[in-house]
């Protein structure tokens, strides 16, 4: 799949539109980029190495769950001009 | 301390020496302000270190109410500048972003309520690559930040604001965040001293995540003092942190002693100071190993290959970290607002962040996307975690031997002004010294080893996890000098 075509799917995939325009040069740079991740492809890793995601190694702090009062819709919309008979709107779903 | 042609007398004066006088006197402290607005006023307007600056009736006002309460705490009325995704009560944090240019967050970093309650006084939020993404500044989204030794240069990133503010004398320290080298690179090329913590030392609670794995809040200041002083305030466990270490707080000061307070172990990793390295900056760096020798201190060498994969390790963590964490500024929760009417969901998240993200941050979420895509994920994410892991284990057995690690904290001098940003292989190159520290979660900091054609040259040292004293220690010995 050429790299402008990998862009589009990205594109889609993590919900960012593209200039289409400038599709080019995006292409090129992240064709290079990966090619600077390629590197670790060269390592022979063994396959008892358990992956790191964090160095942190101490206890985890989870905090209590806190009731909130919920937003007033005012407080999400304070000029009014998104409100249709008191509720948001919103985009479609379908 | 050498100092840029901005600053004056009054306007670098350390936290020290400004609590000894306002104790003295409580009306230098106003003496100090004016003075300091002074600069900002003939210099801000080229260097563009802020993006949020409060006016000075707005900062006298807040120290004429802690003046009458009568105890300034041990910042004693330090200007801190803060770097613009650190969350701010009333204050604009946008992150360097159009995405967030007028997200005013309902409440204060745990960093940032820290260093209000010991005495220190927000002058402002500074410039910065788009969410921290970047090595030069240059990715703000609304203006670069230029280096104030050489305006034709830039000033290192992602934290460029923070560090120019306290070169160029415009603040008396400030805050910064540190995912890849975004405190030690900008430090570097400005001639000021900054450290990136310990991964869980200091609170991340009101950062605005980047690579959460990565990311640690830090100090710059213009002396080793100062950023001891800072750390000692904003170090410390928080509740509020899921990954906040539970250590005890502060303590720093009392390894700014100028002499060593051990016979250290240092280490010098040839990887670092091979590959690319500008021969300049080998020389100065050498000029530091050998000054560091003669004050009792075993510096030898030894090798490390597995640092030639860590630039690509920690891109891979770091994007797909960001797809992830970058997914809230959609514009419902997070970001600007869009007319919605009659349009789906999925087109308006998209346009959103279309016209809210610059092209770095998109080229960052897409290739993260790439790395976590299935059929990709085991041959860049998994595998970079376990290249990681390799890293970390190789550190952890390095620093049984050594007390620390010595290295150049840049390759090369400060790039002239859109000389890298073009080329993204060259603008991440410039983090190679410092990427590895963070994949391992080691505390670093990067102090200036000497001036080369009046551009300053930085130093950075490392260690195990919770040695900040040893290496401020060391740091401090490398500094020679006073504080200001």
């Amino acid at each position: 799949m050429g790299w402008e075509k990998t862009i589009k799917h990205l594109s889609t995939l993590a919900l960012v539109d593209v200039d289409m325009s400038r599709v080019g040069s995006l292409a090129r740079d992240l064709e290079k980029i990966v090619e600077m991740f390629n590197k670790i492809a060269e390592l022979n890793i063994p396959e008892e190495v358990e992956p790191l995601y964090t160095t942190f190694f101490g206890e985890i702090n989870v905090g209590e769950d806190n009731e909130l009062e919920s937003m007033g819709i005012g407080e999400l919309d304070p000029s009014g001009k998104r409100l249709e008979s008191g509720y948001l709107k919103s985009p479609k779903t379908l | 301390m050498t100092l840029p042609p901005q600053c004056t007398q009054l306007s670098s004066i350390s936290i020290k020496t400004l609590r000894r006088r306002v104790e003295e006197d409580p009306d230098f402290l106003f003496k100090y302000i004016e003075e300091v607005y002074r600069v900002i006023e003939k210099y801000e307007e080229r260097l563009r270190a802020y993006i949020t600056l409060r006016p000075m009736s707005d900062v006298i006002r807040e120290v004429e109410n802690i003046v009458k309460r009568g105890k300034l705490g041990p910042l004693g009325g330090a200007l801190v500048a803060v770097k613009d995704n650190i969350s701010t009560r009333g204050i604009r944090t946008t992150c360097g972003s159009k995405m967030l240019e007028d997200y005013v967050p309902p409440y204060d970093a745990t960093v940032v309520r820290k260093i209000k309650e010991s005495g220190g006084i927000v002058i402002g939020k500074t410039n910065m690559d788009e969410f921290a993404m970047g090595s030069t500044t240059e990715n703000s989204a609304f203006y670069p930040t230029l280096n104030p030794w050489d305006l034709s240069r830039v000033p290192g990133g992602s934290s460029g604001g923070s560090a120019v503010a306290v070169a160029a004398c415009e603040a008396t320290v400030a805050l910064a965040s540190d995912t890849g080298g975004s405190i030690r690179l900008p430090a570097a090329y400005t001639g000021t001293v900054g450290l990136k913590p310990t991964y869980g030392l200091v609170s991340r609670y009101g950062l605005v995540a980047y690579g959460s794995s990565l990311d640690q809040v830090g100090p710059i200041g213009r002396c080793v003092e100062d950023v001891a002083a800072v750390l000692d305030v904003i170090s410390g466990h928080d509740p509020r942190d899921s990954t906040s270490l539970k250590v005890g707080v502060g303590g720093f000061e009392k390894y700014v002693v100028g002499s060593p307070l051990k016979k250290y172990r240092i280490v010098v990793i040839e990887e670092m100071v091979s590959e690319g390295v500008d021969e300049k900056i080998l020389k100065t760096f050498n000029s530091v190993v050998d000054l560091l020798s003669k004050h009792d201190v075993t510096v030898e060498f030894r090798k490390m290959p597995l640092l030639h994969y860590s630039l690509p390790t920690y891109y891979i963590i770091a994007m797909a970290e960001a797809s992830s964490n970058l997914a809230r500024f959609d514009g419902l929760r997070y970001g600007i607002r869009s007319d919605v009417e009659g349009k789906l969901w999925v087109d308006v998240y998209r346009k959103i962040r279309l016209a809210g993200f610059g092209d770095e941050v998109k080229r960052r979420i897409l290739l993260g996307t790439y790395v976590l895509s299935e059929g990709l994920y085991e041959g860049y994410y998994l595998k970079a975690a376990k290249v990681r892991r390799l890293i970390y284990q190789e550190f952890t057995k390095l620093f049984k031997d050594y007390d620390a690690a010595i290295s150049p904290t840049s390759p090369t001098l400060p790039p002239r002004i859109s000389e890298v940003i073009t080329d993204p292989i060259k603008l991440y190159s410039l983090d190679i010294d410092t990427v590895p520290i963070n994949l391992a979660g080691l505390p670093a900091i990067s102090v200036p080893g000497g001036f080369i054609d009046g551009l300053p040259v930085g130093v950075q040292i490392f260690g195990p996890p919770l040695s900040e004293g040893s290496l401020l220690n060391i740091a401090k010995l490398i500094e020679g000098g006073g504080c200001g």
